[in-house]
């Protein structure tokens, strides 16, 4: 039997193996599997058969053989060189299975539980042996085979997001797994209150003022101005739909095209520019996995979903429509006259397509709405209407890839048109547009697992134009500004305990032909193995609003200075955060007079300070199908804002801020609960009937939210919510009228929510073509 | 005489790839022999280590991708969890570069996000719950008659009908249905997976037991 026979045989039917006069024998397979045997000159060896093929008998006999060594067939008996050493982690420890070969070769073995190997090959001369372990660098020697004896490797444990120590653990994270992930991608649809807002269920973490009768996020006695939002990490220039004072407002955004949320509350990357306080970036899903349909019903209105996905390339499309109107009429609880109820149309579109080395992504949002009411006016006790009609268009497109070994490419664009009509009975109808334009282009190289450096530019420019028009008089004016700016991070491990991050950020201002460089610092330890603590340093700036600069174009970019020390635990099933920080104000625009366009002295002279104490505390199944986050933050903050006459805390920024959510699963039901409670100590107010300035408190705000998913099946789900259940009468201070009463004193009412509950029902169903089942059904 | 000389080049390149050939079966039995042992995480690297031989083949991969899914379902430490699912995926998706669409890696795939998903259900469950079922969906259509196909898709169905309440009787006939497929189902590569006929037949166990 030559050899031509024998691996005619196939891998079925090779019981036997030729030794080297060409017999057949069976010891080979006895042997655990390998025999090498000789033909004239060549070498062959051969096999056992399949596993499955084997009798208990050789099974039996094989269990006592060690297998570790199998690889042991090299390719010619003539010159084999033994190769072996010891595998083992930086402290010592051997490790057991390491797998090591040479490469371009089987020859190899697996290290054994004292992390020893050894192996004969035939290779000749100069080889290359690598030695590669789960979780740990793979190590590769290059040497003569005959100087590869009694080998002492080291093998060093890769850095993973996983294990290593998080420089950005002040980040709180939505949607994906790492260790700064607080919240789960359900967790913006499911809590209590937020009725599907991303917003309303970030206000709910530590380091926000809650502020129910805005809607916008406040960060650490910064407004809201002062944190920016990103989609994808472009620009969006005016995120919140426009509201009526009292009414909060909401996203633009629908939560379920995005896959994750990246929420800083101070200290962020020099990536981002042009933010006092904090930076909110929005990442929108990567890839659609199958084509379905979405049809949700809501007290508020309808919506209709739909993905496409094609080979590679998917599209989402949402589109909804919103009316107040029905609601109105149902539930006529709110405070406010409505003569229009808001109504408004939105639409949405994700397209993704994957490239060769890379992702481009392109997302459309578009809205139009509008609304009238009536309003009583203070000082003449009279009904003022007001009427606002907004419409809103942003896009972006981006493009991520590699565009080498080593180094991912970002480029992207995103662009914005706002306009508002406002028509305000008493004055001139005003026409606003705000026109933006942010484009990225960044790139990142990682150079090892311990070294990475992102670099990019970034450039900016926004336009805003104000037409007021009174009959026939018309007034107009507007502001175009721009920056450009450049930045550069780099992270370093000193191994998987310690990073580093250090940045800068230099920013070129138009408006003001000036040019301001931002450091920023990072530096975090492992302190345990599953908790870590982080100090970070930054400046940041920020140019000051339109209708500032309208009224001074030469006021200089506010400045702040961020010191933060973290403490980030996430251990089984708790997440807990403890974070300090202090937060110095520079340069703040200040004015005196009611508005910026009749003071008289407006400048960059104004300064402030906020510092404060942040407590997150998470724990899933701690109780059984009970998912549950306290948050706590206390804020000390003054400032000369605006108008003050002095440094003071704004209305918004409130002391104290506690929130408990949680969310009961109940299996028998089939159902989960929702349930959130938000405690905020009073809001500072101004009263012009005393001395002193803004020494007013209004009582606590306490609000008490249920939510309840029934899910009738995996595609259809009922949600019902109600906040505020138990009716707490809450107030956000006072307002008073400009003109002194008979009394010698300025008018005042509480300012009150416009609702002081609110409910909603929704029934959802999401439709998928599932042609999995269809196969099924064929069985 | 350049018929000989052609003949003995064809003969030498024919050995060599004979002999290559010879390397790569013997490889992967002493891989299943390994495995059968118990010794599960040589066995996994061998697979690998195989496959970075054989840059053609994705059953080495396969293989490999299979027994640290199935090592990942086992692990309680979730770092180690996402270590494992990471090189699963990394494998993975060389596999299918080399041999692309393939049912028998579709489904694996399934089950590499299945994995994810019971680890973390509130993180995973939402992100890769439509992706396991359009995975599933694939491998059929890639091919019709593959029982781990049909299996990890029904399987799959019925954790879902479990956890809504719903009957799971009719995907417990369908189980039922695939068994003779097992013994029908042949590939004509070799060493392709053959397992899945025990899994069946526990799942059915469990149909009977409710």
């Amino acid at each position: 039997m030559g050899w031509g026979d024998f691996t005619s045989q196939g891998i079925s039917s090779i019981y036997f193996c030729l030794n080297a006069e060409g017999i057949q024998t069976e010891i080979s397979i006895l042997n655990g599997s390998v025999a090498q045997f000789r033909d004239s000159s060549d070498l062959f060896w051969c096999a056992p058969a399949q596993t499955p093929l084997l009798n208990r008998n050789q099974k039996h006999t094989m269990r006592h053989l060690l297998l570790l060594s199998v690889f042991h067939f090299a390719a010619a008996l003539a010159a084999q060189t033994v190769i072996s050493g010891v595998v083992t982690d930086r402290s010592g420890e051997p490790l057991v299975g390491a797998s090591i070969f040479i490469g371009g070769t089987y020859d190899g073995d697996f290290s054994k539980e004292d992390g020893s190997f050894e192996f004969s090959t035939s290779a000749g001369s100069e080889v290359e042996v690598q030695v590669s372990y789960l979780g740990y660098n793979t190590h590769s020697i290059r040497a003569e085979v005959s100087e590869l004896k009694n080998l002492e490797i080291v093998l060093r444990e890769t850095i993973t997001e996983m294990n290593a120590v998080t420089v950005s653990a002040s980040t709180f994270k939505a949607g994906d797994n790492s260790k700064v992930a607080v919240l789960k991608p359900l967790d913006i649809v499911t809590t209590a209150g937020s009725v599907g807002d991303v917003f309303a269920a970030l206000q709910t973490l530590p380091g926000t003022q809650a502020n129910p009768e805005d809607g916008r996020l406040f960060v650490r006695g910064g407004e809201a101005r002062e944190t920016n939002i990103y989609v994808d990490g472009l620009r969006v220039f005016t995120p919140y739909v426009r509201t009526i004072g009292g009414s909060p407002t909401r996203g633009r955004f629908s939560p379920m095209l995005f896959k994750g949320v990246s929420f800083a509350t101070g200290g962020y990357s020099a990536a981002f520019g042009q933010a006092l306080s904090g930076v909110l970036d929005l990442n929108t899903t990567d890839v659609a996995d199958q084509t379905e349909s979405n049809l949700n019903f809501m007290s508020l209105g309808a919506q209709v979903g739909h993905t496409q996905v094609w080979k590679d390339q998917s599209l989402s499309v949402n589109a909804s429509y919103i009316n107040l109107a029905p609601y109105t009429e149902l539930v006529p609880t709110t405070r406010l006259q409505w003569l229009k109820p808001y109504s408004g149309f939105s639409g949405e579109a994700v397209y993704r397509r994957p490239t060769q080395n890379g992702l481009l992504k392109v997302y459309v949002a578009a809205d139009d709405n509008d609304f009238r009411l009536a309003q009583e006016n203070l000082d003449s006790e009279a009904l003022d209407t007001i009427g606002i009609r907004n419409r809103n268009l942003y896009a972006n497109a981006s493009y991520r890839g590699f565009i080498s070994e080593q180094t991912s490419l970002f480029a992207g664009a995103s662009v914005g048109f706002n306009r508002d009509d406002l028509a305000i009975e008493s004055a001139p109808d005003l026409q606003q547009n705000l026109n933006g334009l942010h484009a990225r282009l960044s790139l990142k190289t990682i150079w090892s697992d311990r070294f990475t450096a992102d670099y990019g530019l970034d450039y900016l420019r926004e336009y805003d134009n104000q037409t007021s028009r009174h009959g026939e008089f018309v007034s107009s004016r507007d502001l175009g500004r721009s920056q450009v700016a450049a930045f550069g991070e780099f992270n370093y491990f000193f191994s998987k305990d310690l990073a580093l991050r250090a940045g800068l950020r230099a920013e070129h201002i138009g408006l003001l032909d000036q040019l301001s460089l931002s450091p920023r610092l990072t530096l975090a330890q492992k302190v345990s193995k599953n908790g870590q603590v982080s100090a970070a340093f930054g400046s940041f700036t920020q140019s000051v609003g339109a209708d500032l600069l309208f009224a001074e174009p030469s006021l200089a970019q506010e400045r702040a200075e961020h010191y933060l020390l973290n403490y980030n635990l996430k251990a089984g099933k708790h997440i807990l955060r403890l974070e300090g920080y202090y937060k110095k104000y520079r340069q703040l625009a200040s004015f005196d007079g009611s508005t910026p366009d009749q003071s008289e002295t407006i400048g960059s002279t104004g300064d402030g300070y906020a510092y404060g104490f942040d407590f997150f505390w998470r724990a899933n199944q701690m109780i059984k199908n009970v998912d549950f986050w306290v948050s706590y933050s206390w804020l000390e903050h003054e400032r000369q804002y605006r108008d003050f006459p002095t440094s003071a805390t704004p209305s918004f920024a409130t002391r104290h801020n506690l929130s408990l959510v949680s969310k009961i699963w109940m299996p028998g039901l089939k159902s989960q609960l929702g349930v959130t409670f938000n405690l905020t100590s009073g809001r500072p107010y101004e009263n012009p009937n005393t001395v002193g300035f803004m020494n007013e408190r209004s009582p606590a705000f306490k609000g008490l939210n249920l939510s309840w998913a029934y899910l009738l099946d995996p595609q259809k789900i009922l949600f019902f919510s109600v906040s505020n259940v138990t009716g707490f009468r809450n107030e956000f201070g006072r307002e008073y009228g400009n003109e002194l009463n008979a009394n010698g004193l300025f008018p005042s009412r509480a300012i009150r929510p416009n609702d002081d509950q609110f409910f909603f029902a929704g029934f959802f169903i999401t439709l998928s073509p599932d042609k999995a089942k269809n196969q099924l059904n064929n069985l | 005489m350049k018929t000989l000389l052609s003949s003995i080049i064809i003969f030498s390149f024919g050995f060599a790839a004979l002999s290559a050939q010879n390397n790569y079966e013997t490889a992967m039995q002493q891989s299943f022999e390994a495995l059968e042992q118990g010794q599960v995480k040589p066995a996994q690297q061998m697979f690998e280590r195989i496959a970075i031989m054989e840059t053609d083949k994705w059953v080495p991969l396969y293989h490999s991708v299979n027994l640290l899914i199935g090592e990942s379902f086992e692990t309680e430490d979730k770092e180690k969890r996402e270590l494992l699912l990471g090189k699963a995926k990394e494998l993975i998706a060389e596999a299918h570069d080399r041999s692309p669409n393939n049912a028998e890696l579709l489904t694996l795939e399934g089950l590499l996000y299945t994995s994810y998903v019971t680890s973390d259900p509130q993180t995973y469950g939402m992100i890769y719950s439509s992706k396991i079922a359009a995975l599933h969906q694939r491998a059929m259509q890639a091919d019709s008659e593959n029982p781990r196909a049909m299996l990890n898709a029904l399987e799959w169905n019925m954790g879902s009908a479990r956890f809504f309440g719903n009957d799971i009787k009719p995907i417990c006939e369908k189980v039922e249905a695939v068994i003779p497929m097992f013994d029908s189902y042949e590939s004509d590569v070799a060493f392709a997976p053959t397992h899945g006929l025990e899994k069946a037949e526990r799942i059915l166990a469990d149909c009977n037991n409710d």
